[in-house]
């Protein structure tokens, strides 16, 4: 199924993706961002808060934004 | 289901029309053909001189070939950075997506303003405190009519908590209202590009969250080193306070000044001036004039008193040292008549 994935990490990625029926949030995030934790970023499915158990729909919005954006 | 709003909708119709102007595919490709023979050229000379003795030719020619490859690849970044990332160009948002957005940052802040009039939008972020410094909240501000300049929006502390030693910084990464994005340079470029003006408020407010102590305009460590001008109350950093050698108090430079006799540093409150002169002198300095308890500075008093007191004092003696004393050779027959004894006058014995 497809989803829209964005990241607003690093140089900022937006587009469709294709997962898995039945992936999760945390699945997601495990694979996208591997060596980062999850509680270090505000993770939206929908622009809504969620949790990582939930079972992501094909055409859902999830959006990664770190907590910790350094500015200059 | 939430309710329509149809004053954002018609915003979001404008925006897409904006944000489609900031999605250009032309790209403009333009190499230095003459810098690439250049280092063609570099390269075989590099060659013919390598297998001799000839190390400062060798390395002169090595820094020109390093030099004119620099150049090159600063053009050819610049070439890159006009495709976009995975070679497919992003399609501009639609009206719904953009609507979508309005109302997702509509329900994420408070304080949600969007004037049509001056075409911007705004938002409040939460209450910012970074290593026990408090800053208060920022009104994000972003200008409609400039999305595709890079400096589109102003972030405004809401009751400034400004830095000791930079008045024009209210937090570390901002200063003039404007924020030094660092890390989120991309991330917001790449929002606004895609209409997603959620995301473009959050990465701003995760980046006020944010504290990068090797690359701020004020660090905190020293955010609170200043001090308060005991006379006019106002804040001073530490460095630019003033001591008063009357009161020991520390002051600003407004409110510091010396005195006109021994020249000694005080504050405002411990100026008093001088009755005479009007020149302010420290409480040391002045003296009250034993008559009128005026307080007079040195350079005013004569003979202890101040000026009128003076004046008035050579008066009073000079009329005493014009009036004879009672009592004395008036009684003496060759007396001489005294001429202010007004209604008398000399009457020689025996006359009738």
């Amino acid at each position: 199924m497809k989803i829209l994935y964005i990241n607003n990490d690093g140089g900022g990625f937006a587009d469709e993706i294709d997962v898995d029926a039945g992936t999760t949030v945390a699945a997601l995030f495990a694979q996208r961002v591997p060596d980062s934790r999850a509680s270090d970023y505000l993770i939206r499915v929908n622009r809504q808060p969620c949790s990582g158990e939930q079972v992501l729909q094909d055409g859902d919005r999830v959006t990664f934004t770190p907590v910790k954006i350094e500015g200059a | 289901m939430p309710r329509f709003d149809r004053h954002l909708w018609r915003l979001a119709g404008r925006l897409e029309n904006r944000i489609a102007r900031l999605h250009s595919r032309t790209v403009n490709v333009s190499l230095d053909h003459q810098e690439w023979q250049r280092i063609e050229r570099l390269a075989a000379r590099m060659n013919d001189i390598a297998d001799r003795p000839w190390r400062v030719a060798s390395d002169h020619v090595c820094w020109q070939l390093l030099t004119g490859l620099q150049r090159l690849r600063s053009g050819l970044g610049t070439i890159f950075q006009g495709l976009p990332e995975g070679g497919r160009f992003l399609r501009p948002p639609k009206q719904k997506l953009i609507y979508e957005e309005l109302v997702a940052a509509r329900d994420e802040f408070d304080d949600f303003v969007v004037d049509l009039r001056r075409q911007t939008l705004s938002v409040m972020t939460s209450e910012v405190e970074l290593e026990g410094i408090y800053l208060g909240r920022f009104r994000i501000l972003l200008d409609l009519q400039t999305l595709s300049e890079s400096v589109n929006y102003s972030v405004t502390a809401e009751s400034p908590n400004r830095a000791a030693a930079r008045s024009d910084v209210t937090h570390p990464h901002v200063m003039d209202d404007r924020l030094c994005e660092g890390d989120a340079k991309a991330p917001l470029s790449s929002a606004l590009r895609t209409g997603r003006f959620c995301d473009f408020f959050q990465i701003i407010e995760q980046t006020l969250h944010s504290y990068n102590p090797d690359s701020a305009y004020a660090s905190l460590a020293e955010w609170n080193d200043h001090t308060t001008c005991h006379s006019c109350g106002d804040r001073i950093p530490e460095y630019e306070g003033h001591y008063c050698d009357q009161c020991e108090a520390d002051t600003c430079e407004d409110c510091c000044t010396s005195c006109g006799h021994c020249h000694g540093s005080a504050c405002d409150l411990c100026i008093e001036k001088c009755s005479t002169c009007d020149d302010g002198f420290c409480s040391t300095c002045l003296e009250a004039c034993p008559r009128c308890s005026t307080s007079v500075c040195p350079d005013c008093l004569t003979d202890s008193l101040c000026k009128e007191c003076h004046a008035n004092s050579l008066k009073t003696n000079t009329a005493d040292a014009a009036i004879p004393e009672t009592g004395a050779d008036t009684a003496s027959p060759e007396a001489p008549v005294h001429a202010h004894r007004l209604g008398e006058t000399a009457v020689p014995a025996g006359s009738g």
